[in-house]
């Protein structure tokens, strides 16, 4: 009777696929706008550079960041934090793979061997983690974009395409999500799709008009048609009918959910002369017009992308001119020589600047409050931000004394209001978060456990 | 108790099957015959519990099948039967959206409807084809999938003028249903639609719903070839060039196929042909060579069986899958007759494929190339075609020859009759599989057909379930050597196809044309139609270009 069963196995499974299929399907054939009958929630990553501000020399025990805590209590009741992360997969070493093993492994469980110039570096390129919910789980997959990548970052720094610094949204060696730098560029794909400008009430439904003219056409096939033939037109006449009834069931929305805002349009200007201030609203605001329209469930930002030479002179109080990475090397002492200004001086900026990514931080989850849907139910309860950067202490780019904020409730699938402090895997927070949104997976990297508190 | 086996055929299929496979003592079932199934209880056995157990066949009856020797009668004058609707497959529809609307992802196909084979193997029988209440969400659900996505990327085949602006909008539909309808839109339906594009508001909705109507409409999701096919009428230009390019690409035909059906240039048989070899030379025949090829030869059984039960290697299961598509591209670009494929001394093979057969691989390198393959013959004796025959622990002589007789010569022996208790048959499981076969073929009412399939199964035990060489079955040597039942001995497997091709009786060239017409036809061909089919390809050693010439000039392809 095994073999039997063999046979019935594959049998039963393309049975299977069919009615598992069903509940996703009803989802699809609902208007995306009906929040109401949707609870898949939004994932947004928003990700900084060069580390903090937590140790003064090695040896020391890593001390709490609070350059980028202090702003972060805003946020009260919304906010979990993680300390004490590690990272097992970043190999120590004083070459560029010492950048590179760092970034590179954190969002992927495993380590990178190779570096720009063997070619092993490519091949290391593995999935990340945030992908596999944006293919896996229906909602992410089945969004106009998947994925919405922002960069902060030009999309090339000299020769070297910058995009390959980007720590989320790889589908494999040669895939990456390309993210938008530009956002004249995301403002044209966001609007591209825009599926409410405008007050519907009283509209035709496209639906409706869309299966009258479809039924017209089986009635004059069926009057040609043989028996046999006739017989599955009407099968077919009958599928249709149940769209229809689909489609009653549930009428068009009748508001406006997300509009068009042509003032953003004049804000993005000339993005070359813009500032980096300018940028970055623009493009927060155009994510948060995404996720509120479900044109994406999942985006990313990186604030800047590891090594970046973004000028941080608009943040007030700053004394140097240095680049955010200069002043994340507040005190090694070879690096001196390279930065301007005193070590203070450059501890001094280095707070400064990790304060202020804080504070609009917090700002960006305001905005996200600030969206509600028909059922009363704000864009951040129905997400969860991820907020931090992809190395412990800047100067050192340690693997251990990573630390987390996160922002939401994730429609009701994440707590919030928790502290966790306990040295574990990075890889325990991917997948604890994996597992939440739907991925079947019991193990990523090193994963010990997922964080039972969240 | 009836059962309408055309609504629900795979379950009973299998049913079907598992009796076949385990009570040796059964012939299988014939080619569309699916009339002759028409009781689950002939297969099952299950019939009226608690009544009479059927009556058991006594052993010196004489047999009930034709004589021996006479494999088929084509006395009988051929008819042309008449097609049924058809649905586009899966695969088909992908394609066809990946010409028509740019690139969609592959995967996204898992949501459209399952397709069911035909017992052929065929995807796009009508007569096969379920049909579900919830298809048409599922088609829905994929349509607007891949519309929003060519909307948000601004594609560049749809986006041809100023969708804000109603002359393009209708010139994009008429464009666009020219098509995606193949041509066959009807003038109701492009008036409609226009009128009620303009009660909507908003340039993108307006495109989003007009394409999505387009797709959703009957024109799109079904071959209608059948609408107008009968014994007498030929079809109408637009149905010829969807057979052709449906045959040829798995996908629409493009605009200048269109345009010659327009111009009534596919009755000019000297433009046909034209277009015919437009079509095999266009990139897009490499999708007849991946999916013609994968449905003949039951390529996915195939790779269940290297995955699941040898547990290949990704890349090693890819290279043995792809090792009958790769010569049957060789057989196609160096235009030899398409015998190669049943005769072929060699094959293409990868370094590890090589290594999988035990060849020397030490001078090839990684791609494939040409190998000469001793012991072997052509597809039917690769490791892919030959996993595919089996689907048990260990080989099924009868089951694979069976098998190798349908698909190889379009010849398999008749159904087994209702009547036949295979429960009967319960020979000694510890004597060599010959033996126990014998035991079968001495039973006059089971000699008829058996004597047909088990010789041929018996001299492919020289292959394992996984399609590699063995002398050893068990503690048992094998012996592949027996008689055809056309009367000719054999000593090996290579011996027995080289018999079988030398015979007139077994003719794979009618054979394979015999699956391409069904397969244009979106209809398993009855056993009888293989005589239609051997008037078509009387030349021997005929290439490929020159059997798919002969087909579409023929009433099988244009009626």
């Amino acid at each position: 009777m095994k073999k039997k069963w063999h046979i019935n196995r594959r049998t039963f499974l393309k049975g299977a696929g069919y009615t598992l299929a069903l509940p996703v399907l009803d989802i699809m054939i609902l208007d995306k706008k009906l929040y109401a009958a949707d609870n898949t929630p939004h994932l947004i990553f928003d990700i900084f550079p060069n580390g903090y501000y937590t140790r003064s020399n090695s040896g020391q025990t890593p001390k709490l960041p609070h350059q980028v805590l202090d702003p972060l209590k805003a946020l009260g009741g919304d906010l979990s934090t993680v300390f004490n992360l590690k990272n097992n997969f970043k190999r120590p070493s004083s070459t560029e793979t010492a950048h590179a093993n760092g970034f590179l492994s954190f969002t992927r469980g495993r380590a990178f061997r190779g570096n720009n110039t063997n070619n092993k570096f490519h091949q290391d390129f593995t999935m990340t983690f945030d992908q596999k919910i944006a293919t896996e789980v229906a909602a992410f997959r089945d969004s106009p974009m998947p994925t919405l990548s922002v960069s902060m970052d030009p999309p090339t720094a000299g020769s070297r395409p910058y995009h390959q610094y980007n720590v989320m949204s790889w589908q494999g060696p040669g895939k990456p999500v390309t993210p938008y730098s530009n956002p004249k560029y995301l403002f044209d794909k966001i609007f591209a799709f825009n599926p409410a400008t405008r007050n519907l009430a009283g509209q035709p439904d496209p639906r409706g008009s869309m299966l009258d003219v479809i039924n017209e056409s089986i009635k004059a096939l069926k009057a040609k048609g043989s028996a046999n033939d006739k017989l599955r037109i009407e099968e077919y006449a009958t599928s249709i009918r149940e769209i229809e009834k689909q489609v009653n069931a549930v009428p068009p929305p009748q508001t406006v959910v997300c509009e068009k805002d042509n003032n953003l349009n004049k804000d993005i200007g000339n993005s070359n002369s813009s500032t980096y201030i300018q940028r970055l609203g623009v493009m927060q605001d155009l994510m948060v017009l995404a996720h509120q329209c479900e044109i994406t469930r999942m985006s990313n930002i990186m604030r800047g992308y590891p090594s970046t030479l973004l000028n941080n002179s608009w943040i007030s109080g700053i004394k140097g001119s240095s680049s955010w990475h200069a002043n994340s090397h507040y005190d090694t002492p070879n690096y001196q020589n390279r930065t301007k200004g005193s070590l203070a001086d450059i501890l001094h900026d280095f707070t400064k600047i990790l304060n202020w990514h804080s504070n609009n931080f917090v700002q960006f989850t305001q905005k996200l409050k600030s969206k509600t849907d028909p059922t009363g139910k704000n864009l951040l309860e129905k997400s969860l931000l991820v907020y931090g950067s992809y190395i412990g202490s800047g100067p050192w780019h340690d693997d251990h004394g990573m630390f987390f904020a996160l922002a939401g409730q994730a429609n009701g699938k994440m707590k919030s209001g928790v502290n966790i402090d306990k040295t574990q895997s990075i890889n325990n927070l991917w997948l604890t978060i994996m597992k939440k949104y739907g991925v079947n997976v019991n193990k990523f990297g090193d994963s010990d456990s997922t964080i039972a508190q969240l | 108790m009836k059962i309408n086996l055309k609504r629900n055929i795979w379950p009973y299929i299998s049913i079907i099957f598992i009796a076949v496979l385990f009570q040796n003592c059964t012939p299988g079932f014939q080619s569309s015959s699916f009339s002759s199934l028409d009781s689950r209880s002939t297969g099952s056995g299950t019939q009226n519990p608690g009544t009479t157990t059927p009556p058991v066949i006594d052993p010196t009856t004489p047999p009930i099948t034709n004589k021996p020797t006479e494999i088929i009668n084509c006395d009988a004058p051929p008819v042309v039967e008449k097609t049924q609707i058809s649905r586009l497959t899966r695969k088909q529809i992908y394609l066809t959206l990946t010409d028509i609307i740019g690139h969609n992802t592959e995967s996204d196909i898992q949501i459209l409807p399952p397709d069911y084979l035909s017992n052929n193997g065929l995807k796009n029988d009508g007569k096969a084809q379920v049909y579900n209440k919830i298809d048409s969400s599922k088609y829905f659900a994929f349509f607007e999938k891949v519309v929003d996505a060519a909307i948000v990327r601004r594609e560049g085949k749809i986006f041809v003028c100023n969708i804000n602006q109603a002359s393009c909008l209708n010139k994009i539909i008429d464009d666009f249903s020219y098509l995606a309808h193949r041509g066959q839109s009807t003038a109701n339906f492009i008036t409609n639609l226009k009128s009620a594009t303009a009660k909507w508001t908003g340039a993108n909705e307006k495109l989003k719903w007009s394409l999505m109507t387009i797709l959703m409409a009957p024109e799109f999701i079904y071959h209608q070839s059948s609408i107008e096919n009968s014994t007498t009428q030929k079809l109408n230009d637009f149905k010829v060039a969807e057979r052709l390019a449906f045959l040829l690409w798995y996908s629409a035909p493009d605009k200048e196929l269109l345009d010659a059906a327009k111009n009534k240039s596919l009755q000019n048989s000297v433009e046909l042909e034209k277009q015919v070899d437009r079509l095999i030379a266009n990139n897009r025949f490499g999708r007849f060579t991946y999916n013609f090829v994968e449905q003949w030869l039951s390529l996915p059984e195939a790779q269940v069986m290297f995955t699941e039960r040898a547990s290949l290697s990704n890349s090693l299961v890819t290279d043995l899958i792809n090792e009958p598509r790769r010569l049957f591209d060789y057989v196609v670009k160096n235009n030899l007759p398409v015998d190669e494929l049943m005769t072929a001394d060699y094959s293409i093979l990868t370094k590890q494929t090589a290594d999988y057969y035990g060849l020397n691989s030490a001078n090839l390198s990684a791609q494939a190339q040409k190998v000469s393959s001793p012991g072997r013959r052509g597809v039917f004796t690769h490791a892919a075609t030959i996993a595919g025959m089996t689907n048990d622990d260990k080989t099924n002589p009868t089951h694979r020859g069976y098998w190798f007789l349908k698909r190889s010569f379009c010849v398999p022996p008749d159904p087994l009759p209702a009547s036949v208790d295979p429960n009967s048959f319960q020979p000694d499981p510890t004597l060599p599989i010959k033996e126990r076969l014998a035991s079968l073929t001495r039973r006059n009412a089971c000699a008829g057909c058996h004597k047909q399939m088990d010789p041929i199964g018996l001299a492919f035990e020289s292959f394992g379930i996984f399609g590699k060489y063995r002398t050893k079955s068990g503690p048992h040597p094998v012996d592949p050597s027996g008689q055809l039942v056309i009367g000719k001995d054999f000593t090996s497997t290579t011996d027995m196809i080289d018999k079988m091709n030398e015979s007139s009786q077994y003719d794979f060239q009618s054979c394979f044309a015999h699956h391409i017409i069904s397969s244009a036809r979106a209809s398993s061909l009855r056993k009888l139609d293989l005589c239609s089919t051997r008037k078509l390809v009387t030349t021997k050693k005929m290439t490929f270009t020159e059997i798919i010439k002969q087909i579409v000039k023929s009433d099988l392809f244009l009626k």
